[in-house]
């Protein structure tokens, strides 16, 4: 079986704020 | 993935880690399930279900089965901004877990995505094909 990951990350390597919001996976449509 | 307010996996089956009761209740149309055993032993489960490939996301997750060794590929997307704090994708590691970079793709708005190969998959297509994984040691001399 193949176990992949697939994940977005800020340029300092967080999946996540703190509070587990995800709002700025979006820096990239600006 | 249940604060989304949307279920983005459609009939796909997702697997949620956790030892805590979960209430999957609000997810409408989703297959979805708990499990909570060690890595090792939830990809022997899932293998024995006949599944073929398992993408793994969330922080401790991530991090539990590459400690494991069971990784075979990384995509990392990079997003173009540095937030200070949060929820680190990778954490310490006993040892050190070697990538093959396969490639790196450039994305409008800057986002950049690399995938890597991850040491176990090289060492054990290294030993089919009776090659050996090339080290950080090989590459310095070949710049030499």
């Amino acid at each position: 079986m193949k176990l992949s990951v697939f994940c977005g990350v800020s340029v300092d390597g967080f999946l996540a704020r703190p509070n587990n919001a995800l709002d700025f996976l979006r820096a990239g449509e600006q | 993935m249940l604060t989304f307010g949307k279920w983005f996996y459609d009939k796909k089956p997702v697997v949620v880690l956790s030892s805590a009761p979960l209430d999957f209740s609000s997810v409408k149309g989703g297959v979805v399930e708990q499990m909570s055993s060690e890595p090792a032993e939830i990809v022997t489960q899932l293998k024995a279900r006949g599944f073929k490939h398992a993408y793994i996301d969330g922080g401790i997750t991530i991090q539990r089965f590459l400690a494991a060794g069971l990784v075979d590929r990384l995509v990392i997307t990079r997003v173009p901004v540095l937030i200070g704090a949060g929820i680190p994708l990778f954490g310490p590691v006993r040892r050190d877990i070697n990538l093959r970079h396969v490639a790196t793709r450039c994305y409008n708005g800057g986002l950049v995505q690399s995938e890597y190969e991850v040491g176990a998959a090289l060492r054990t297509r290294a030993r089919k094909k009776g090659t050996r994984t090339k080290t950080l040691a090989g590459l310095k001399q070949q710049s030499n």
